[in-house]
Formats: C-alpha cells, sequence, structure tokens
C-alpha cells in the first residue's frame, strides 16, 4: 500500500517526530481489522499532518447540518463561539485576526470559532486500471528507505498518489467534526464508507483505501456519480480524485448532475509528470492498462500531437468543472502532496471568505 | 557496364540488407511499455501516422542506397566496356613479338630482349587496385593468347612475358588480331556494352620478317587503340639456311650413283649484299639414337660474289660403311645477326637395300633370251642390272596373292600385271600406300580393258577416265620431259640434265591416257608424251595421307613401246624406285608454327636434343611446334617410326625496315573508319604514354559519382532523420 511518504518533504528536510500523527483530536491510529496492519503514519506522514493541522475543509455552500448545533454559516455574523487561538498563515482570512493578541504580543493569531454547521465529505477514489500507471520510484517517493511497495511494487502509482491525498483529506474533515464517506470506483462503485463523524470512520476509510486495487477496468464516473447521488439526501462536498481519462462529455455529465443536487465538488485531477511530458525516446510498442489495443510508435515523432491532445482534454475538464463553479486542481505524482493540499485548501477557504458565503 | 572488382559490388549489395535486418532485430528486442493515457496516444499516432510511415520508408530508402552506391563505388562500374576508359579502368592487349625476325642483333642484345623490356614496364604502369587489365598474345606463329581475356594478375602477366622465349616461326600479327577481336566481341556480348576503349600494344620492332604488310590485318572494333613500339630503324645483313637438299632421301651405299654428297642452299638479305661475303657451311650427321653430333661429317666455304643473294652450296658427306638407317643432317653457318636461321635439318636414310615387290605372275623359264622377255622381266633387269649389283631387293608376289602380310616390308610394289589383282588384293595396296608406301603400276598386257583403273579410283581417289582402254598411235608417239621443274617433281630430278637425250630414242605405239579427273590429287608429271599426254604420272592420294603411286603410261612390251629396249629404262626405273621411296614416306621436314602429319601410329615426338616430349593426336601434334628441333617419331611401344624435323621459317628473317607510313597504313587499316591513327611510339618514349589524355593512374574513375551520390544522401538522411527523430523538441524540453 502506499507509504506516508506520499506527503513527505524532500528528504533534505528534517523528519518529525514519530509520536506527531496521534497528537491532538486526530483520529486515533489503529490496526485494520484487515491482514495488514493499517496506521494512520501509513498515508499521513507527521509532516503532512502538522502542515494541515490547521486548516479547515469548508464547503462554499451553507451547509445544512443534520448533527446537534447545525447552524447557518458560521461566516455570516455572530452565532459562532470562540474555540481558540491559532497562528496566522498566510491565505487566512485577515478579518478573523485577534488585533488584541497582536497588539499584545505583536503576534498574528487566528481567532477560531466552534463550528455549529457539519460538513460532509464526501471522496470518490477512481480505482480504473489507468489508475496503476506510475513512473515516480518507490523509494524517491517514500523518501524513508523503503524500496518497495508492500505489495512489492518499485513504482509510485496515481492510485497511490490519491488514496494518500483521499485520506489526507478525510482526517482535516474528521478532525473539524464532520462527516467524511469513501467511494473507490472503476466503471462501477467498488467499496463504500458511509458519511459520518465518528473517530471510527477514519479506520474504516483507511481500511478501504488499503484494500483498494485498480482494476482493469475503464472509469464511468456518471454512473458512479449517479449511484452515489442516489444514497445521498443531504447537501455534500464531493471530492473526486481521479486521473479523468474519461470522456470529457461524461464528466461534465456527472457533474452537471452534482450541480443539479446542489452539491459542492472538488476535482483532484492525479497525473503523472510522463503523461504530462511524455518524454519517452525510443521506438516501442506501448500497452494500455485497459484493454486497449497495443501501437508501435517513435514517441519523439508524436510527442508534439500528444501533448497538444492531453493538454485539450485537461484544459476541457477544467472549463467543465469551473463551469459549474466547482474547484479544479491538477495533481502531479511527482510532487509533495502535504504542500498542495494545504496551499489548495488554504486558498479555498480564502475564496469562500471572500465570497461572504 | 562492367564492374572492375565485381566481388565487391556484390557484398556490397549484400550488405543493403543490413539497415533492414537492423530494423527488424531492433524491432523484436523492444520490450511493451504499459501506459495509462492510451487515448491520447491513439488520438496522437492517428494524426501522425501517415507522415511517420513516410518518414521512416524515406529514412530505410536512404539508408540503403547510401549502401548499394558505396557498394556500386567499390565495384568499379567500367562504363564503355571499361577499358582504356578516359577515367575508367584500362586493359591493355600486349602482343609480344617473339617471331624469328625478334631474335636478330643490332649491336648488342636481340631486339626480342628490348622489346620485353618494354611491354614489362607497360603492364607495371597499369594499376590493378584500379581494375586495370593486361592481355598477352606472343607473336610466334601461330598467334599464342597466352592471357585472354584480359587479367587483372598484372605480375602473373609479367612473368608471363619474362618467361616467354622466342621462336622460329614467323609473326602471325593476323591471328593475333582474331583473337583480339574475338575477345573483345565476345565481351561485348556477355557484358551488353560497347568493349572499344582498350588499347593493343604491338611489342615489337616488325621488320620485314614480321610485318607482312601484304595481307591485311582483320578488323578490330570501333574505339580500340593500336600502338606500337618504335620499329626497327635499320636494316641489317642477315644470312640464312635455306635449304639442305641431299641428293637422294634413301641412299644404298651399295647402289651405282648413291653418293653422300648434298646442297646446302644460302639465302643472303641486307645492305651487304652488293659486296662479296664467304661464310664457312658445315654440315652433321646426328643419330636419332644418339643425338646431336659434336664434329661436322662434312664442310665447305660458301662464297657470294657482289650482288649475288643465294648460293648451292654443294658438301660431300663420307658415306657410311653400313645401312645405319635414318640420319638427321644438319647444316651450319657461323653466327651473324640472326642466329636462328643458321642452321636447318634434312631427313636422309642410309639403307642397305630398298625392298621392292613385283606383283606379276610367277615365270619358270625364260628361253628365247631378251625377245620373250615379259614386262617384269625388264623390270628386273632394270633395277637390277647385274648380279652383282647391290641395292635392290626383288621379290616375286603373285597378284592374287597380294595382301597385307606381304606388302608390310616393302619399300616398293611394283604392279605389272594389275588386272590380275582381286579387290582384297587392292584393300591390301591401298593401305599399303597410306603408310608411306610407294606403288607403280603399268598397264597389263594381257586384256585391251585396263579395269584396274577403277579400283584405282575408288581406293585411292585417282580416276583416269581415259585410261580404261589403251589409244594406239597411227604414228609412234615420242616421249619428251616436262619443261616446268614444279610439275616435273622430284622423281627425276637427279637426272634432269641428261633426260632430254635419254628419252629421245623412245617410242610409245599404244598407251593409256593418264589425264587425272579433277585437281585434288598432288600429282607430278616429269614425262610426258608428245601428245601432251603424262607418259609417267606420280600422285598422293588425296587427303592427309602418306604415300605414291607412279603410273606408266606403257607396258613394257613391244606392242606398245620400244621405252624397254633402250639405255634410259635402267636410270628411268632406277630413279622412280629411289626416289619414289623417299617422297612416299612422306616430309619429314615441316616449317616452325605448324603441326606437320606424322605417320600412321605416331605417338610420341622425342626430341633429339634434351626438351620435352610432344604427344601426338589423331596424327598430329597436340600443339603447334614453333620452335626448330628435330624429333623422333615414336609409336606407343617407343618404336622408331621416322623423323619429324621442324625448320625455321626463312621467309620471316627479312630484317629489312618497313617505312613507317606503310605501317601506319596497314594497321590502320584493321580499324574501323574515323578511329584514332595507330599511335608509332618514339624511342625514348616511356609506356606512360599509353594512357589517352585527361587519363590518371589509379584514379577512381566511374566510381566518384557514386561516391558524391552517396554523400548526398547521407547529407538528406541526417537532416530527415533529425526532423523524424524530432530532436528539436527533446532540446525545447531539456
Amino acid at each position: 500500500m502506499p507509504d506516508a511518504a506520499a506527503s513527505v518533504p524532500p528528504a533534505d528536510q528534517p523528519a518529525a517526530a514519530p509520536s506527531e500523527p496521534a497528537r491532538g483530536d486526530a483520529p486515533a491510529t489503529g490496526s485494520g481489522g484487515g491482514p495488514e496492519r493499517i496506521d494512520a503514519s501509513d498515508y499521513l506522514h507527521p509532516q503532512t499532518l502538522a502542515r494541515l493541522g490547521t486548516f479547515e475543509l469548508r464547503a462554499k455552500m451553507i451547509v445544512e447540518g443534520i448533527a446537534a448545533g447545525a447552524h447557518r454559516s458560521p461566516h455570516s455574523g455572530v452565532s459562532v463561539e470562540f474555540a481558540q487561538h491559532r497562528p496566522y498563515t498566510p491565505g487566512d482570512d485577515l478579518r478573523h485576526l485577534d488585533w488584541k493578541v497582536y497588539a499584545k504580543t505583536d503576534k498574528l493569531q487566528l481567532k477560531q470559532y466552534q463550528q455549529e454547521t457539519n460538513l460532509d465529505l464526501m471522496l470518490l477514489v477512481d480505482a480504473s486500471g489507468s489508475m496503476a500507471y506510475g513512473s515516480r520510484s518507490f523509494a524517491d517517493a517514500s523518501g524513508s528507505g523503503r524500496k518497495l511497495s508492500p505489495d512489492g511494487r518499485t513504482n509510485w502509482t496515481k492510485f497511490d498518489h490519491a488514496t494518500a491525498c483521499a485520506a489526507a483529506l478525510a482526517y482535516i474533515t474528521l478532525r473539524q467534526g464532520d462527516r467524511a464517506g469513501l467511494v473507490t470506483f472503476s466503471d462501477d462503485i467498488h467499496a463504500t464508507v458511509p458519511r459520518s463523524s465518528q473517530r471510527s470512520t477514519w479506520k474504516q476509510v483507511v481500511d478501504a483505501l488499503a484494500a483498494a486495487r485498480p482494476s482493469e477496468q475503464p472509469t464511468d464516473i456518471r454512473r458512479v456519480v449517479d449511484q452515489t447521488l442516489g444514497q445521498i439526501g443531504n447537501r455534500c462536498l464531493f471530492v473526486i480524485l481521479s486521473d479523468l481519462f474519461e470522456d470529457p462529455e461524461a464528466i461534465k455529465t456527472a457533474l452537471a448532475h452534482i450541480k443539479h443536487r446542489r452539491h459542492d465538488a472538488i476535482c483532484f485531477q492525479v497525473v503523472d509528470d510522463s503523461e504530462l511530458n511524455f518524454d519517452f525516446t525510443d521506438t516501442a510498442p506501448f500497452e494500455g492498462f485497459e484493454g486497449e489495443p497495443g501501437i508501435r510508435l517513435d514517441p519523439r515523432a508524436i510527442r508534439r500531437a500528444y501533448q497538444q491532445a492531453f493538454g485539450e482534454h485537461r484544459e476541457r475538464v477544467e472549463r467543465t468543472c469551473r463551469g459549474f463553479g466547482f474547484d479544479y486542481h491538477l495533481v502531479r505524482t511527482h510532487g509533495w502532496l502535504g504542500p498542495t493540499l494545504a496551499e489548495f485548501i488554504s486558498r479555498r477557504n480564502a475564496l469562500i471568505g471572500r465570497s461572504g458565503r | 557496364m562492367s564492374f572492375a572488382n565485381p566481388l565487391l559490388l556484390i557484398a556490397g549489395l549484400l550488405a543493403v540488407a543490413l539497415p533492414i535486418v537492423i530494423h527488424i532485430l531492433f524491432r523484436r528486442r523492444r520490450r511493451p511499455v504499459r501506459w495509462a493515457a492510451m487515448r491520447f496516444l491513439i488520438e496522437a499516432y492517428r494524426k501522425q501516422r501517415r507522415r511517420t510511415r513516410l518518414e521512416q520508408f524515406l529514412l530505410l530508402l536512404c539508408r540503403c542506397l547510401i549502401v548499394a552506391l558505396l557498394a556500386v563505388a567499390l565495384g568499379r562500374p567500367l562504363l564503355g566496356g571499361g577499358a582504356g576508359d578516359a577515367q575508367g579502368a584500362r586493359t591493355l592487349y600486349v602482343l609480344l613479338d617473339n617471331s624469328i625476325a625478334s631474335g636478330a642483333v643490332d649491336g648488342g642484345d636481340a631486339e626480342f630482349e628490348g622489346v620485353r623490356r618494354r611491354a614489362v614496364e607497360a603492364v607495371r604502369e597499369l594499376d590493378a587496385a584500379a581494375g586495370d587489365r593486361a592481355a598477352l598474345v606472343l607473336l610466334g606463329g601461330p598467334a599464342d593468347p597466352v592471357v585472354v581475356p584480359p587479367s587483372t594478375d598484372l605480375a602473373a602477366v609479367v612473368q608471363l612475358i619474362e618467361s616467354a622465349q622466342r621462336t622460329d616461326s614467323a609473326a602471325d600479327l593476323q591471328g593475333a588480331f582474331e583473337a583480339i577481336a574475338s575477345d573483345l566481341s565476345s565481351a561485348d556480348d556477355a557484358l551488353g556494352a560497347d568493349a572499344g576503349g582498350a588499347t593493343v600494344l604491338i611489342a615489337g620492332r616488325l621488320r620485314l620478317g614480321a610485318a607482312d604488310t601484304g595481307r591485311p590485318l582483320p578488323a578490330l572494333p570501333a574505339g580500340v587503340r593500336v600502338v606500337t613500339l618504335p620499329p626497327a630503324q635499320a636494316e641489317i645483313d642477315n644470312i640464312s639456311v635455306a635449304a639442305v637438299e641431299p641428293i637422294r632421301s634413301v641412299i644404298a651405299p651399295g647402289a651405282a650413283g648413291d653418293t653422300g654428297q648434298l646442297v646446302v642452299r644460302l639465302v643472303r638479305r641486307g645492305p651487304g649484299v652488293g659486296g662479296a661475303q664467304s661464310v664457312r657451311v658445315r654440315v652433321f650427321v646426328d643419330d636419332p639414337d644418339r643425338g646431336e653430333s659434336p664434329a661436322p661429317a662434312g664442310e665447305a666455304v660458301a662464297r657470294f660474289s657482289p650482288g649475288a643473294s643465294e648460293l648451292r652450296v654443294p658438301v660431300t658427306l663420307p658415306a657410311p660403311d653400313a645401312a645405319v638407317g635414318r640420319q638427321v643432317l644438319r647444316a651450319e653457318i657461323d653466327n651473324d645477326a640472326l642466329s636462328a636461321d643458321n642452321r636447318r635439318r634434312a631427313a636422309v636414310a642410309f639403307r642397305g637395300s630398298l625392298r621392292v615387290g613385283v606383283i606379276a605372275s610367277a615365270r619358270f623359264s625364260n628361253d628365247g633370251g631378251v625377245a620373250r622377255f615379259a614386262p617384269q622381266d625388264w623390270f628386273r633387269l632394270a633395277l637390277q642390272p647385274t648380279e652383282e649389283a647391290g641395292g635392290v631387293d626383288l621379290q616375286n608376289i603373285e597378284p592374287a596373292a597380294v595382301d597385307a602380310a606381304r606388302l608390310r616390308d616393302l619399300d616398293a610394289a611394283v604392279v605389272i600385271e594389275p588386272n590380275r589383282v582381286g579387290s582384297a588384293g587392292w584393300a591390301a595396296l591401298s593401305g599399303y600406300v597410306q603408310r608411306g608406301g610407294l606403288l607403280v603400276i603399268t598397264p597389263g598386257t594381257e586384256e585391251r580393258v585396263q579395269s584396274w583403273t577403277d579400283a584405282l579410283g575408288e581406293r585411292f581417289g585417282l580416276r583416269l577416265p581415259g585410261a580404261r582402254e589403251a589409244r594406239v598411235f597411227e604414228t609412234p608417239a615420242a616421249v619428251e620431259p616436262q619443261p616446268d621443274e614444279a610439275r616435273a617433281g622430284p622423281l627425276l630430278r637427279l637426272v634432269a640434265p641428261e633426260l632430254q637425250a635419254l628419252v629421245r630414242p623412245v617410242s610409245v605405239t599404244q598407251a593409256i591416257d593418264l589425264r587425272l579427273d579433277g585437281t585434288e590429287a598432288d600429282a607430278w608429271v616429269p614425262l610426258l608424251l608428245d601428245s601432251g599426254w603424262p607418259f609417267l604420272l606420280a600422285a598422293k592420294p588425296p587427303g592427309e595421307g602418306r604415300g605414291l603411286v607412279v603410273l606408266l603410261a606403257v607396258a613394257l612390251d613391244p606392242a606398245w613401246t620400244n621405252l624397254q629396249t633402250k639405255p634410259v629404262i635402267v636410270p628411268l626405273l632406277q630413279e622412280i624406285v629411289r626416289q619414289g621411296v623417299g617422297a612416299a614416306g612422306g616430309a619429314d621436314e615441316a616449317q616452325a608454327g605448324s603441326r606437320p602429319v606424322l605417320p600412321a601410329g605416331a605417338a610420341t615426338l622425342a626430341p633429339l636434343a634434351a626438351r620435352g616430349e610432344v604427344r601426338v593426336n589423331e596424327g598430329r601434334p597436340v600443339r603447334p611446334l614453333r620452335d626448330a628441333a628435330a624429333f623422333r617419331v615414336l609409336d606407343d611401344r617407343g618404336g622408331l617410326l621416322s623423323l619429324a624435323l621442324i625448320n625455321p621459317d626463312i621467309a620471316a628473317t627479312d630484317l629489312g625496315v618497313v617505312p613507317p607510313d606503310e605501317l601506319t597504313a596497314w594497321l590502320g587499316a584493321a580499324l574501323p573508319q574515323g578511329a584514332a591513327a595507330p599511335v608509332v611510339m618514339s624511342e625514348n618514349e616511356s609506356p606512360a604514354s599509353l594512357r589517352s589524355s585527361g587519363e590518371t593512374a589509379g584514379g577512381l574513375g566511374f566510381a566518384w559519382p557514386f561516391l558524391l551520390g552517396a554523400l548526398l544522401i547521407a547529407a538528406f538522411e541526417a537532416v530527415l532523420a533529425r526532423i523524424a527523430s524530432h530532436a528539436e523538441i527533446d532540446e525545447a524540453t531539456a
């Protein structure tokens, strides 16, 4: 299974203490019921947790809380209860700065309030065949000296990266007391973890991610979204973690359905650097993961055309997402998860704050 | 188009497969790449497929073309037959004059040594690496194409030139030109190209004896250049032994009139003919079993008077004590400018007696004296005039009993009663003549019709349409000697001076007509009737066999003639038999360069001097005999059959000079109209001048355009490969 190295900083940065993952109100580390021991540190490196610990994931719309204390948006008025201070980080809404503290201590501290509305997070993790690709070495991605994945692979796949990302988002959501659920899928739903804010949900999510494997089936996101929407009554934040190698029209339809049901959505398109650059040099036969016909070609001869086709698809997907008012983020497997997620969440929250919602 | 290095060409063309093989091998060795974003790859591939395939095809084509052009360049294509092409490989035909005239010494070495040196230099000027080729034809007749077609092994050609020996035969430029023309035309047929462009180098001084400008040369193909070394400038004095003529070729020592006399005929040419000159003539008698004799058996001094070009020198040899059999008479003169024609050989046989068979009915008594002599009695009397007279052994043979066994040991057979010889007898006589026997026939007196003439025509090819019945003359006819010496032949040559007086008393009352139907037979007519009919006819049967048939127009009978009662009868019959035996034995002498006809049963020619044996095939030597020599003709059991004497070709020993204009015109006549005139090199000109203008030694020739083409395509391939490899994208992304 993927290692916590998904979010490990570059090797030249100091490693954090091993006790960090279990601090605070983070979901307890646990051992899964499966044959393998699942540890939160397998997914969330202490550095990542430290980076994400102070963030809150918000939905763009007013979430209808179903749990006790469900209220309107805490940003709309006074209906919030002060909880604590935390240090300012770039991107935080300056309106929440506690100027008094600043006047006394000369430090920028942010006021945090007890959240009274619940956020339902539904993670959709793509486990189709194409997610099994990865050109980055596992040793490079792990940064902890491990050269092989638990199942013996030497490469770090897109699915590895997507599961790490999903685990991190679930961690954040559960930590802030919201509900999180999980769906893994390809052309159909593989596994589901119902939304819950209980402490055991984290373990359920991690167990489901550990048990998932990319199948050899293509993605059918429209079908999966429809099936998922059928199980959800209240409004949710959908986080789609996929390479989105699918017909843009199908993606558009799926997102339209989400929008129609007044849900929010974030698309994380997970891609490998090789898929972006296509930097092969030798003529070779190329074979797909999802039963596509193999072709022999000179990569240099068609690199430009490939990059053009790939770029057009990515831009179209992004345009579609943004057209529905959803966030789109390109996640490179060769990048570091912690800073990327932190930056994304920070920007998103800042955007929501400015919109006044 | 031909190629100087066809093997390199083939190897290079096979190498064209290399790019394809490499392409296939690399194609098989690639490991597949698992790829997720196949939808974009397939989309891009569909857009680029046609262009990529075209680029790859062009690249493969370029690479194959480069290899092919390099192969062709290495193969060195020869356009226009290639030989001597201004920028291609050259072909040189060396015609080395090793004829008898090339042995002329004008100062130091023989001229042959000089021309051989120049020929070697000319071949060494060629460059085998550049595809140059050389052929060698030795001119000593008949022309010997030693290296034809031309070879690129120039070292071997040089070695053959250096090991070439002079011959005693005439130069055969005609044969050499024929060989070259045939080779060039066959090269045309084989290569499908113009075989012109070759250079023919005549390596010889071309004196009068070597250049028979009266005989036109065979035509050479277009484009061939003819170059000749500088011809001889000065005439040289030379004396040749033109003939050695023993009085008889068969000598019975005990016979009357037989002596050891012979005549040596000398011929001199050159500017010195105007003055007096003496030369010593020595004659050696070589025994075939003991080789050449070191000591002369006879000697004489010949003195040419001013202006005389020919001289007959009589030489007397001591008669051998016993019948020593066949001997070789070798006449030699002192060395002069040309030594090869200073000796000549002739054969002579010293016999104890001649065995003559008289084919006539036996007569048990001769009562009545001369008046009742039968023709065979006259024959016996003429051939054995006295009891003591030696030289001829007579044997009686019944006409009905003539067979091969009885004829085997005879030197001559005299048929007195031809009508009584049966068919088997004539068959035996035919075989006997073909083996070299002498057959003398007189008409029969017992019957009016001479039916034997049919057998003569059938068995010997001698047809006598008027001889079937004798003609009776109203007035006795006279007998006259043949006025034409050549037509008279050698039979009565020894008595020729007295023959007129001897035959004057002879009268003929009836005779058969011995005029031959047809001219195939080689016939002599030493004596004629005053009517013009042959009185005595000697004919060789048609074909290449030996033997001689002598016919007398009359029977030795008073009803026919009074010949038998006249003094001429003795010398007439004696000479017929003695000279006829020699003539029937066939010519033992032949000219150098020929393949003489040998006696039946000959298997080997063994030289008297220590040189290699020559095998015999179908009655002739397997190769022309170009050197003067004496051979023993042996049968397959090693028994001596006869001698074969090869004498130098005196006609080719004229050491005069041919005017350059005449020489140029003669050689030029062999070239097509409009072709370049033959080049006569100057004395100091080097063989390098054999190159035509613009030609360079060792040049790459026609290979250059192919190399240039390969370079251009290589440059194009490099550009195309860079475009097809999309290297600029690598650089942009780097």
